[in-house]
């Protein structure tokens, strides 16, 4: 079968500036003013619209082989598609159809499984959330207790998830889920896709610091799933899981938010009269500083990535830098904001220095907390020995 | 310029053979305050390492700032005091200048380590300046101070001082009448220059530039130094952390490799992060350096953030070394005491991070200006 729009050239035949050029030209051109560089996670029904345009245009899944619906960008040039959707502050959507499941089909999925689902991921008529995290399986992914049990053609859950970026606006989950509790930790754990209409499931939104509802827990009472949804073989989901681990891992250290994060402590600056300051003017180039090193070290792997070499384990030092950087800088804004910064006018969009504070939170949390990544450095990259 | 890959990994290579750390020798040099042996010296220069940066026009290798931080990484991980930096400024110098016949034999001189540089390029501006008066045929006479200056074994000075406001650049051999010369000693054993000018008289054959051209050429020149130093402290950091973790997987305590415990593993992580961060940075900079399309505030900014990233992050891995290895790290004899007394001379020679930081700023500020009026042509090549 064929999936999705056919493309309306071969864009890797392009040279690197005339596809920048194109890519540039259509979110700059089309990409709505307000919904750029919005400090939230956006909602389908706030920047649906956008991605039903992207879809139609056969651009939704940059990252996809051609003969799977996507654009079959080589690494340059997805890296050059993500370049300019940072640079024109585009907000993403429950995107991990695109990210996450789709390639894990392509890669793992039935030929059914691939019909089924693909064409609606590409349509954007499937949202896709991850059901990874439980409340007793953090850090310790592998000791999630969420059951599975076979009862013929149907698995029977039970369990809860929690963690999970907007699961309300999610129309599917991909989630693990334990199907031989006999078998040690990593051994007895599938993958599992389900259909978040099914009856027993039941979504809580979780308020987080800034106030916004972008986590949910989710809840299983006894939902049952086609056993055609298993992804892979029966206990081998951790390894389609760490299949995923690969490409994805370079975005998570981004240098947009802390670049980000710059410009707000900038302005934060100016507003406080501080341009002078020579001790603020130092931290500042400190941190201008953090951020134009974190570009040059994301930069060497981006280059492996293009050269299409393993990405390595050390590229875990970009999440630490990123996380860390960003975090100091929306730290230190805060603080030469001084009062104004943590106070909000009825009306208006809350102060950017102190949105900007909660947003540097939870990137030292999530994909791997700081701490887990220096144990898998610690022990891959300096070879440490095990405790 | 644009270095082949493959012929600078064979030239670090060839470095990194001859520059072995030789702990004892390391030791004797540092503790006898020698610094550095110039029969080692003699031989960068026979290598034709010392001009590796140097233009073609005076025979150099022509292989640019790639090819400095190629031959200084290995300097540093092998304990070497040598000038190096010094020489790959004063090569920018005399390579950017039109030089006087007696300019070019100091120049071939430098290139081959028989004439031994020391460069003052940048004045700290809180204290006094060397004076350049104008005299009758070209020349100048020199007044006032300079220093420190690296290299007590000097045989000249490339200078940069000042007729009023306008820069003059010169080379000011050391026997010159006029010139004398205070030595402190360096934490590494080597010895630094300061320099006192009563009447001392630079012949104009011996004037390199002035103005404009003194400018710019003596700002190059020092960025490719500051690359040069940032470089060397790579080296002196890969080295540290060699050693550390070795030490954190055989040191054993409460019966088990103390590198085994989280505590230690954590603080090691942040140990390596910031050598990633500095080579990372010194790389990206080299890169841009030579390249036509990097304007010449951004080559000045990315130098500056470079000398300050690795000068910072050079104290904090030797100052965590300490820490890790725990009191063995804290004395005279232990290999560590070498590195950390280099990393104290590097880290703050032609500026320290502080310094650096805020030449970094001013330098970023006008490069955000002139890349404002570049975005538009370069919006322009895009649509």
């Amino acid at each position: 079968m064929t999936f999705g729009v056919e493309q309306e050239r071969d864009w890797n035949a392009l040279s690197d500036v005339e596809f920048r050029r194109i890519v540039r030209a259509e979110f700059e051109g089309n990409y709505p003013e307000a919904l750029k560089n919005v400090p939230y996670r956006m909602r389908w029904s706030e920047n649906g619209a956008w991605y039903l345009r992207m879809a139609r245009k056969g651009w939704i899944a940059p990252n996809w082989p051609l003969e799977y619906g996507g654009m079959g960008l080589e690494p340059g040039k997805l890296l050059i598609f993500i370049e300019e959707g940072e640079r024109c502050g585009i907000g993403r959507f429950l995107d991990l159809g695109i990210h996450m499941i789709g390639p894990v089909l392509i890669q793992w999925g039935t030929p059914e499984q691939q019909k089924l689902f693909l064409p609606e991921i590409l349509a954007c008529e499937q949202r896709w959330c991850q059901g990874y995290s439980e409340p007793s399986a953090g850090s310790d992914l592998a000791s999630l207790r969420t059951r599975a049990t076979r009862d013929g053609d149907e698995f029977v859950v039970n369990g809860q998830k929690i963690w999970t970026t907007l699961a309300d606006d999610a129309t599917h989950m991909f989630a693990l889920v334990r199907t031989d509790p006999g078998a040690q930790k990593q051994r007895g754990i599938s993958f599992l896709l389900i259909d978040m209409t099914t009856p027993g499931i039941e979504v809580r939104p979780i308020r987080d610091l800034a106030g916004h509802e972008e986590f949910c827990e989710v809840f299983f009472d006894n939902v049952r799933v086609p056993v055609m949804n298993l992804v892979g073989e029966l206990n081998a989901g951790w390894s389609v899981t760490k299949s995923l681990l690969g490409f994805e891992r370079i975005f998570i250290g981004s240098p947009k938010l802390p670049e980000y994060g710059l410009v707000v402590l900038e302005r934060a600056v100016a507003a406080a009269g501080l341009e002078a300051d020579a001790a603020v003017s130092d931290q500042v180039s400190q941190f201008a500083m953090d951020v134009l090193h974190l570009r040059d070290v994301y930069e060497k792997f981006a280059e492996r990535m293009r050269r299409r070499e393993p990405i390595g384990d050390d590229v875990s030092l970009l999440k630490l830098w990123a996380t860390e950087t960003y975090q100091a800088i929306a730290s230190y804004a805060l603080e030469v904001a001084g009062e104004p910064g943590v106070l909000t006018t009825p009306g208006e969009p809350s102060a950017e220095v102190l949105s900007d504070f909660y947003r540097s939170r939870g990137p030292t949390i999530f994909a791997g907390t700081n701490e887990i990544q220096r144990n898998i450095l610690a022990r891959k990259v300096l070879q440490l020995p095990m405790s | 310029v644009t270095a082949d890959p493959e012929i600078l990994t064979m030239l670090g290579d060839a470095v990194a053979a001859f520059a072995r750390p030789d702990l004892e020798a390391a030791r004797k040099l540092r503790d006898d305050r020698q610094g550095y042996d110039p029969d080692g010296f003699a031989q960068l220069g026979r290598q034709g390492w010392l001009w590796v940066s140097a233009p073609e026009h005076l025979n150099g290798a022509d292989l640019g700032a790639l090819g400095a931080v190629t031959v200084a990484r290995p300097l540093g991980y092998g304990l070497r005091g040598e000038p190096f930096s010094q020489v790959v400024a004063a090569s920018v110098v005399f390579g950017d200048a039109t030089l006087s016949p007696r300019l070019n034999d100091v120049a071939g001189g430098v290139a081959s380590g028989d004439v031994t540089p020391g460069v003052f390029l940048h004045h700290d501006a809180t204290k006094p300046k060397p004076e350049a008066a104008a005299v009758s045929g070209g020349g100048y006479t020199l007044s006032g101070a300079a220093g420190p200056i690296e290299a007590g074994r000097a045989d000249g000075f490339v200078l940069k001082a000042y007729d009023g406001s306008t820069p003059v650049l010169c080379w000011v051999p050391a026997y010159t009448p006029g010139v004398s010369i205070d030595m402190a000693h360096a934490p590494d054993g080597t010895q630094v220059a300061m320099l006192r000018f009563d009447q001392a008289n630079v012949e104009a054959d011996s004037v390199i530039a002035t103005g404009d051209a003194a400018s710019e050429i003596s700002r190059r020149a020092f960025d490719a130094g500051v690359l040069a130093q940032s470089a060397e402290l790579l080296g002196l950091m890969d080295r540290v952390l060699e050693i550390t973790l070795e030490y954190l997987r055989t040191r054993k305590q409460f019966d088990r490799p103390i590198g085994a415990f989280q505590a230690l593993q954590h603080r090691a992580v942040d140990v390596w992060v910031r050598k990633e961060l500095a080579e990372a940075a010194v790389y990206a900079a080299a890169t841009k350096f030579d390249l036509a399309s990097t304007p010449s505030a951004q080559r000045s900014a990315l130098c500056s953030a470079a000398k300050a990233r690795a000068s910072s992050s050079a104290m904090f891995v030797c100052n965590q070394a300490i820490q890790l290895h725990g009191a063995i790290g804290t004395t005279h004899e232990y290999e560590l005491s070498l590195h950390l007394h280099r990393a104290l001379r590097i880290s703050t020679m032609f500026g320290a991070s502080f310094f650096h930081r805020r030449r970094f700023s001013d330098y970023r500020a006008k490069a955000a200006v002139e890349a404002a009026v570049a975005s538009a042509d370069s919006e322009r090549a895009l649509t």
